[in-house]
């Protein structure tokens, strides 16, 4: 069936990307290992009997009723208590900027008072707190190495609907498709009011916080617990993170007109870091510094790992060669 | 340039931090992002065909009791069996004249609308038929969460979801999204114009002649560059207005007349794409929702649990998220209520 014409799947958007302005200081990430992007095979693989699928039943069901007293609605979006104090995981744009005082209503209709925290605005992860005191409902929070492909997960959030008068928490079943650093997609359906809702997987823990959708049903991306972890102090101290900090972060000197399924450069920075070592345009990243790289956005997600001056190893594809080069990274503001 | 934009439109969920009516806040807090696509395989989505194969037994029966219906020989929504001497629920507001339902054992007969009723949506019809197997009820409702799954006519799941939420009143909107010009097309901003890269069925875009690949000159008079600029232009015209078309079709400028249809009741809702959505999809006194993205022309078959059981009948395809099922007892008071009518003269 065709769209109505409100809505053209395709808009005029040249997406120009510079890899590395948006670079902030390495080592906040708790895992010793970054997470590879991937996207080989299934971790988790589909059901194969009929049992399996009626256990499956039976799990999710019990699960929504365990963890949705710690949803909540918040500015328009929605949110996750993750602590019993009241540390709240939503999206950037639900909070918009930190300190900014909130009301977050508990599936139970009680409302109580909080406080936005920081916000991360490239990756539009947000923190928030409770600020009424209390024993808050709330849930665990899954480790990047935990999110597995192909894994069943719920989405438990307040999208809009005809009924104006309120929200409703609604359940969304999915697998999660894709994952890396930045975000986790699913076909779990996601749409406006589901910003900064959380993403469960089948232990019941916060894997993802629901961002943006595409036309596609299938295209749901929801904020990784990745992005979190690499954030998490910042988030916690009320920082507001704008993607462009010039001066902090490392450069690499590439440029993607983002229109591929893969890291395809569609320039080089002349003198950059990346023209230095040799990088030139049609190349394909494959390996920035050990770690597999899928997109430009994987890419721009590792660059910002590391500081300006660190050396680090990049494996390319052009034409018929692997080729591997050794990049000195550069300075934001020293073009 | 001859270049693919290959670009992938997504929006930001929330209406925007500071909205206080979904309404009265027209889509502006959106955000438009552009992100890549990433490889989906189909192993890894819910609704892949090993899994819908795995459910195939248990939904058999329910599979059995579903028709399609056919309006002027289109296919314009499902039909669930309600009674064994030929009694069959579909979507009311789907149907137009010359009713057929083709049942699951094949056999295509001519139907009669017995009755429809206006609060539900539903409407009662009758073929001449005996021995049917009607749907087997659930006798209680499922919880949220719980694995459901649409099927076909006598064809295991077209898809699988879960339960959203407990059943509720879906009142709708009190301010319906004003209503304007509609030509029923999808459009895309590859090479100079707009072009047309999908066409409704019925709609005023395929009665006036439109074909994908057509480059949108002029509209209404007005010269049009750019998608956008198309949509805009169209949000201004009311609907049952003639309006001239110029598109380039290969080589040639040709000159067409569409007169514009209605939009359906769009609303800010919609911006979050995931369409088509039925076009009667508020105003129940209760449904339940859940996460099928049922068809608008597969509206009015069985929705049915991981058991086989019938638990309701998909009454509207209503947002991005969001199907609507009418629950057993809301059906079969339908059924009474329209068959007491047609008994007294």
């Amino acid at each position: 069936m065709s769209q109505p014409p409100e809505r053209p799947v395709l808009l005029p958007i040249l997406a120009l990307a510079l890899i590395g302005l948006a670079a902030l200081p390495a080592g906040q990430t708790l895992h010793a290992q970054p997470p590879a992007v991937r996207q080989a095979a299934a971790d988790v693989p589909s059901p194969t009997s009929l049992a399996e699928l009626k256990v499956l039943n039976e799990h999710v069901k019990a699960l929504v009723a365990k963890v949705r007293p710690a949803v909540v609605q918040v500015s328009g979006g929605s949110g996750v208590v993750i602590s019993a104090d009241g540390l709240v995981m939503s999206a950037a744009h639900v909070g918009g900027h930190a300190g900014r005082p909130v009301t977050f209503v508990f599936p139970d209709g009680r409302r109580v008072r909080g406080v936005t925290l920081g916000n991360d605005k490239l990756g539009d992860a947000g923190l928030m707190r409770i600020t009424d005191r209390g024993d808050w409902p709330h849930v665990a929070v899954a480790k990047p190495e935990d999110i597995r492909l192909g894994e069943w997960c719920v989405v438990l959030s307040y999208p809009v609907s005809f009924d104006l008068q309120q929200r409703h928490l609604a359940v969304r079943l999915g697998r999660v498709y894709h994952h890396c650093p930045m975000d986790v997609s699913s076909d779990c359906t996601i749409m406006g009011g589901d910003s900064g809702g959380p993403l469960f997987d089948m232990e019941g823990r916060v894997i993802g916080i629901s961002s943006t959708c595409g036309n596609s049903l299938l295209e749901n991306r929801h904020v990784s617990v990745d992005r979190f972890q690499q954030y998490w102090d910042r988030l916690l101290k009320g920082e507001d993170m704008d993607e462009l900090e010039p001066g902090q972060g490392a450069v690499f000197g590439v440029e993607s007109d983002a229109d591929v399924d893969e890291a395809r450069l569609s320039g080089v920075v002349p003198d950059g870091p990346a023209a230095k070592a040799g990088v030139k345009a049609g190349d394909v990243v494959l390996k920035f510094a050990g770690a597999q790289i899928r997109t430009f956005q994987d890419l721009a997600a590792e660059v910002r790992k590391y500081k300006p001056g660190e050396k680090v190893e990049v494996e390319l594809h052009r034409g018929e060669q692997i080729l591997r080069v050794s990049v000195t990274l550069g300075k934001a503001d020293a073009k | 340039m001859n270049k693919t934009i290959a670009l992938i439109l997504t929006l930001t969920l929330s209406l925007g931090v500071f909205a206080q009516s979904l309404l009265a806040q027209p889509p502006d807090g959106l955000r438009r992002q552009t992100r890549r696509a990433v490889p989906r395989p189909s192993g890894y989505l819910k609704n892949n065909d090993q899994i819908k194969s795995l459910l195939k037994p248990t939904v058999a029966a329910a599979a059995a009791a579903t028709v399609r219906v056919f309006g002027d020989n289109q296919a314009v929504a499902l039909g669930t069996v309600v009674a064994a001497d030929g009694l069959i629920v579909t979507k009311a507001s789907q149907l137009t004249t010359k009713v057929e339902c083709q049942l699951a054992d094949g056999r295509r007969l001519p139907a009669t609308v017995v009755g429809r009723d206006e609060a539900t949506d539903l409407a009662l019809l009758h073929v001449d038929a005996r021995n049917l197997a009607p749907i087997v009820w659930a006798t209680s409702p499922a919880a949220p969460g719980s694995l459901v799954a649409a099927t076909g006519p006598g064809e295991g799941p077209s898809m699988i979801g879960a339960i959203s939420d407990v059943p509720q009143p879906m009142p709708g909107p009190t301010r319906r999204g004003a209503q304007h010009g509609w030509l029923g097309i999808r459009v895309g901003p590859v090479g100079e114009g707009p072009e047309v890269q999908g066409v409704s069925p019925n709609s005023a875009a395929e009665k006036a002649g439109l074909k994908s690949g057509d480059q949108i000159k002029r509209l209404d008079g007005a010269e049009i560059h750019s998608a956008d600029q198309l949509i805009e232009t169209l949000s201004r015209l009311p609907p049952n207005k003639k309006v001239a078309l110029v598109v380039d079709r290969k080589d040639k400028q040709l000159e067409l007349e569409a007169t514009l249809g209605r939009s359906p009741g769009h609303l800010p809702h919609d911006n979050w794409g995931g369409g088509p959505f039925s076009e009667r999809r508020w105003g129940f006194a209760a449904v339940i929702p859940h996460d099928l993205a049922i068809a608008p022309t597969d509206c009015g078959g069985p929705l049915v649990d991981i058991d086989g059981r019938c638990l309701g009948v998909n009454i509207a395809r209503a947002l991005r998220v969001a199907s609507y099922a009418l629950p057993p007892s809301a059906v079969q008071e339908t059924v009474e209520k329209i068959r007491a009518r047609a008994k007294t003269p």
